[in-house]
């Protein structure tokens, strides 16, 4: 990770952080958290309905 | 001479890039400024009118289905939706089409691990080509979003709303709204303004959906006649449409192919998505007079501000497949024809038993439909994009704008309708019983919308 580069001078092509290195292991955090999101918030979701049934 | 010509030459060669230079910025800088923030507006109107459209019991929740959606398109759309796009447009094959522009190996780029999908010195363009592309799968969730409010649950309204505008919306723009689309190439199916690829779209897989979900507690009596759920905020919702109004602007403009950008044809022609010339007058023209042909319409029919406002979006989407080539009066007239259809679709609907809580799926399903018809009926015989060398020209038809029609249709409906239904199997999809009397917001929603004020609604149903 880290910068991929050395210079801006004459630079051209990906600069972000870790290119060339690290993408997939980002993109497979990205999609595990909003999996996690997802899972938790139905998780949530479903224990308050379960609730407002009992009352 | 041969000296100072070739001097010359490569003076207008060097002037001709730069030119191209300054182009290219002009259109990032127009779509970072103008096309994608107008697009954001949309979100806000629609947030709104669902919000205003809710029971004061269920305000918020519904505004938190509607952020959410939105949220998570923009990911989800990264992860999978732009290169669907660039993919798919020939079929399932993923092969080149003719301007080479499509198929598997020239998707590459738009793959999430790309290079090309981050920061890159020299591509100003990709990310905000991107922006707009997330901020049309947003609006289909968002129209979505409005038909099934007050008692889907949130987890399972995302899932749908993630299909629907990461994979169904995109492939219907990939066959019918690309230059190398299968529907387009073959038959000069035209929808400038995308009536068919994101309203019928999303008006019909919202139907499929609202078929396994069911109608809200108290929407229908024994005898199969429907009661009226009146939302709690009727100017919010009003408001929320004028702002979508103005969101659309955003949006069509995001349906134009700027001059001298990287995917233009022209140096000095606006275009549509089809590589067909266009002009910024026209759009001008017809926006408006299908704006206010659908008021007007939906005032002669109903009288009702609500319909009128939705007249005002109806009256857009009844146009937008043709707003590059109406003449304004059609523009007019197609508009309030589409206003004039909606109140009986909604009627035809709920006679069915569909509660649609916002009139989605006739806005946008129906009067979608209307639209891509009507460009058919009054339109036919027009070039129907630009052909690259050796491909054979496809003409506006009524038969070609039939088959598009069904394609969307189904592109909406079938997957709405079979993911809802897996989700209602899991226990997904329809919040408990207890909740939906209750409220969502007291049940579910750490806040409340107005602790000070407006009387609680006065049963449960109501």
């Amino acid at each position: 990770m880290g910068s991929p580069l050395e210079s801006f001078d004459g630079f051209e092509g990906a600069y972000y952080t870790g290119a060339g290195s690290g993408e997939m292991i980002w993109l497979i955090i990205a999609i595990a958290l909003c999996v996690a999101a997802l899972v938790m918030g139905a998780r949530h979701e479903l224990d308050a309905y379960k609730k407002a049934d009992k009352k | 001479m041969e000296e100072q010509l070739a001097e010359l030459a490569a003076k207008v060669a060097e002037l001709e890039a730069a030119s191209a230079g300054a182009n290219n910025t002009i259109f990032a800088e127009l779509y970072y400024y103008l096309t994608i923030p107008l697009m954001v507006i949309i979100h806000a109107g629609f947030l709104a009118y669902e919000m205003g459209a809710s029971r004061q019991k269920n305000v918020l929740a519904s505004g938190i289905k509607n952020i959410l959606a939105f949220a998570f398109m923009v990911p989800g759309f990264y992860f999978i939706g732009w290169w669907i796009y660039w993919a798919f447009p020939t079929g399932l094959s993923m092969s080149a089409g003719p301007w080479g522009i499509s198929g598997a190996e020239y998707a590459a780029f738009a793959l999430p691990w790309s290079e090309s999908m981050g920061p890159y010195i020299g591509d100003n363009a990709t990310g905000v080509f991107f922006g707009a592309f997330t901020l049309f799968a947003a609006t289909t969730a968002s129209i979505f979003s409005g038909a099934v409010i007050e008692r889907i649950q949130v987890v399972g309204f995302t899932i749908l709303a993630l299909l629907l505008g990461a994979v169904c919306w995109i492939l219907g723009a990939a066959w019918g709204w690309h230059v190398d689309g299968w529907l387009v190439t073959g038959f000069g199916y035209h929808d400038f303004g995308a009536a068919g690829v994101v309203h019928m779209v999303a008006g019909f897989f919202a139907l499929g959906v609202l078929i396994n979900l069911g109608p809200r507690i108290g929407k229908f009596n024994a005898d199969g006649s429907a009661n009226a759920i009146s939302g709690h905020n009727l100017p919010f919702t009003l408001t929320g449409l004028m702002l979508i109004i103005v969101g659309f602007w955003g949006f069509l403009m995001g349906c134009v192919i700027l001059p001298g950008e990287a995917w233009s044809w022209y140096g000095d022609q606006w275009a549509t998505i089809y590589g067909t010339p266009m002009t910024l007058s026209a759009m001008t023209f017809n926006i408006l007079m299908g704006f206010a042909g659908g008021i007007i319409g939906a005032w002669m029919f109903t009288r009702d501000p609500f319909w009128m406002m939705s007249g005002a979006l109806g009256g857009i989407i009844s146009c937008a497949a043709g707003l590059d080539l109406w003449w304004p009066p059609t523009a007019f007239a197609v508009g309030f024809v589409g206003a004039a259809i909606m109140k009986p679709s909604a009627d035809f609907l709920e006679k069915m038993g569909i509660d649609d809580a916002v009139g989605a799926v006739t806005v946008h399903g129906t009067l979608g439909l209307w639209g891509v018809l009507a460009v058919g009926i009054f339109a036919s015989g027009y070039p129907a994009l630009q052909i690259a060398e050796g491909q054979e020209m496809a003409y506006i038809s009524i038969v070609g704008q039939a088959v598009g029609a069904i394609v969307m249709f189904a592109l909406g409906f079938v997957p709405g309708y079979v993911l809802s239904l897996i989700l209602k199997m899991m226990g997904l999809l329809r919040v408990g019983e207890g909740a939906e009397i209750a409220g969502l917001d007291p049940t579910k929603v750490p806040s409340i919308a107005y602790p000070e004020g407006i009387t609680q609604s006065n049963t449960p149903a109501e």
